[in-house]
């Protein structure tokens, strides 16, 4: 009973983790422009099917360095964003740009088809169909894989953020934009990072769940939507809360799927989320706005 | 000069009394040579694409065969195609609209979902217009439609022989169930269900999915869990590809055994080496060795080298063959004659099996059950309602 419990619990923060990395994906953007990026699950697809239809199928490239291009090609396309997308519309009504994202999202999804193919892709990952055995469980290797690359992924983040004068720069602008430049940072520039930051991190993603699934044009789409919901239960906004937020989200839909009922599963889950936010309106992390009378 | 151009006149005179006197001609003529235009909707993006794009090969082949003979009656057939994005009710919707309003097609192949067809009932009966469906929801065919003909097994039937494979043939004693939480699935799994306690066995444990679920340890344990000997499926290819993936990873002892999609490539590609031991109810496998089978396969890699042929572009060129064979016996080419001549064929030979109409829209009688065995389904038994 307890293995089994600990196969779920951690099958769960496994499926979390990517949650997670979606979501700081949101959040970042959202903290940097006041934006939701509606395509951020797309850019999961887009990076899994670079890596896999591209740079493994195509170029036989290893493993760690087809990982490492592939953030190289996304965290790129992720700055275009910004330059395409983000910059020309800055000025434009919001609801434009969220718009935009929608429209980026529908073409991605449609443009990997017509790249790739509709076949679904199967990638083994660094480990393959590997099982280990964990307190008498049978777990996935891969789920470790995806925690242990979230807790460095997590690591580098905070390095960059707390340590280095860019990931200072970035915590500035997505603090306040406007006296970020004052200050003489090149918020544009800086703009473009964040976009390519979190394109990089649902592209990590991408990477990181595929082995448990497959390549496909729609794969993005299940994942963003409960993302979305985990940015919201973490607190809209707070990265700590995208982090916890996802892991959570994943946590109930393994244990609920499991214990409770699997017919019903969104509705456990979502109905978890609609009870949090009426006790707490700004999510578990999130800052409540008091607005003068 | 002027006796000339009284010739003229009197020539153009004659001309013009000609012309009404010539023109049925003119237009039976131009009527004769117009092509026939069939149609097809199927997923021909997202996720189900793969799908689309075999039944546009499987039907592509039997309109060249009948084009390259001098098409029928002197008229050449026409392909158009519409995208219905697979198992979604409005996208299917508005691909038939396009297809009969548009495309003014006379008969239809596809849509091959049972979602995606159920909205279509009223349509086809709305533009008159017969439809070859691969959709095998017990669903499609229970509202009576005279427009929708079945090309493949009715679930009605095939679960039902599935059910009684693994329970009389393989002993199966505690049973689990999932399905694709969409109207096939649930029809499906309906079947499976009326069939066990028809013969006194209760499910040990009912678990839904959707199209979109990627992650399945839990439900996987949750069977597991419940000491279940084996598991029906009811779902999509990918679905199916997963749950034996993932449950070959977690090492569990259970069967399976499902619907069609856990014999096909799709679902052979996504579960590996989890795919040996998945039994299905199915109707066709392409190392059958039946002569009609083996012939079809070096035509279809002929026209698609590197490739062979699998279920859905093998039933819907019979599905073609059907509705050129009715067009040829039909009193005249259009949506009701068509559908009219359907409705007289019995015992036709297509590829898969030898197809015949009864009352309520079903052509196929008959089906067999997969074993994969080294990644490749096997026929365990043939099985003919």
């Amino acid at each position: 009973m307890l293995q089994t419990f600990i196969q779920i619990v951690l099958v769960g923060l496994a499926i979390g983790a990517a949650y997670a990395l979606v979501a700081l994906g949101y959040t970042l953007i959202w903290n940097a422009v006041s934006l939701v990026n509606f395509a951020q699950g797309d850019l999961v697809m887009l990076g899994a099917f670079v890596s896999v239809g591209w740079l493994a199928n195509r170029l036989g490239m290893p493993l760690w360095l087809n990982l490492v291009t592939m953030l190289v090609i996304l965290g790129i396309f992720g700055a275009a964003l910004a330059w395409g997308i983000y910059h020309p519309l800055r000025n434009a009504p919001q609801l434009s740009a969220i718009v935009a994202t929608l429209g980026l999202s529908m073409a991605l999804q449609n443009i990997a088809v017509i790249i790739w193919g509709p076949q679904p892709l199967n990638f083994a990952g660094p480990l393959g169909t590997t099982s280990v055995q964990l307190f008498g469980s049978t777990i996935y290797a891969q789920y470790l894989v995806i925690l242990a690359a979230l807790a460095v992924m997590m690591a580098i983040q905070h390095t960059l953020f707390q340590h280095t004068a860019l990931g200072r720069a970035m915590r500035a602008t997505a603090q306040d934009a406007e006296a970020a430049r004052l200050m003489g940072i090149p918020t544009a520039r800086i703009i473009a990072f964040i976009f390519a930051y979190a394109t990089m991190l649902a592209a990590l993603a991408g990477w990181l769940i595929a082995p448990l699934s497959y390549v496909s044009s729609d794969m993005g789409v299940n994942l963003s939507l409960r993302a979305f919901a985990a940015t919201i239960l973490g607190g809209f906004g707070s990265i700590p809360g995208a982090l916890v937020g996802g892991l959570i989200f994943g946590v109930i839909e393994s244990a609920g799927s499991f214990y409770i009922s699997s017919e019903y599963i969104d509705v456990i889950a979502f109905g978890v989320l609609i009870a949090v936010l009426m006790f707490r309106p700004q999510g578990i992390f999130g800052e409540l706005e008091l607005e003068r009378p | 000069m002027v006796s000339t151009l009284r010739f003229s006149r009197r020539s153009l005179i004659k001309g013009i009394a000609a012309v009404p006197l010539a023109m049925p001609t003119i237009l039976g003529r131009a009527h004769a040579a117009d092509p026939i235009r069939i149609g097809i909707s199927g997923p021909m993006t997202g996720q189900f694409a793969q799908n689309g794009q075999w039944m546009k090969n499987g039907v592509a082949i039997a309109v060249k065969q009948i084009n390259d003979k001098g098409g029928i009656k002197g008229r050449m057939i026409e392909v158009r195609i519409a995208d219905d994005l697979g198992p979604n009710p409005t996208a299917a919707a508005n691909a038939v609209t396009k297809l009969a309003t548009q495309d003014e097609v006379v008969a239809l192949v596809g849509p091959h979902y049972t979602p995606g067809i159920l909205p279509n009932l009223p349509l086809l009966a709305k533009y008159k217009i017969p439809c070859l469906t691969g959709a095998t929801g017990p669903v499609v065919t229970q509202q009576g439609s005279p427009w929708v003909f079945r090309v493949r097994l009715n679930d009605a039937i095939g679960a039902d022989l599935l059910v009684k494979y693994v329970t009389e043939d393989l002993q199966w004693k505690k049973i689990g169930l999932g399905y694709v939480n969409t109207a096939f699935g649930q029809s499906g799994i309906g079947v499976v269900k009326a069939s066990l306690t028809k013969r006194g066995v209760e499910p040990a444990l009912v678990q839904a999915h959707t199209d979109a679920t990627k992650d399945y340890t839990s439900q996987i344990l949750a069977f597991q869990q419940a000491g279940v000997d084996g598991i029906i499926v009811w779902t999509d290819d990918q679905p199916a590809g997963l749950i034996a993936k993932q449950s070959k990873t977690l090492g569990v002892k259970f069967g399976i055994a499902g619907n069609t999609a856990f014999s096909q490539p799709i679902f052979l590609g996504l579960a590996g080496e989890g795919a040996d031991g998945c039994m299905a109810i199915g109707e066709f496998v392409k190392d059958d060795p039946d002569e009609r089978v083996q012939s079809w396969k070096k035509l279809y890699s002929a026209a698609h080298p590197g490739d062979e042929p699998e279920l859905y572009a093998t039933v819907y060129h019979d599905a073609a063959k059907l509705i050129i064979a009715a067009m040829e016996r039909a009193d005249a080419i259009t949506g009701e004659g068509i559908q009219q001549a359907l409705t007289a064929i019995r015992d036709f030979p297509g590829i898969v099996t030898r197809y015949g109409w009864t009352g309520n829209g079903d052509m196929t009688h008959s089906g067999i059950i997969t074993k994969v065995a080294g990644g490749k389904p096997e026929i365990v038994k043939a099985i003919s309602s």
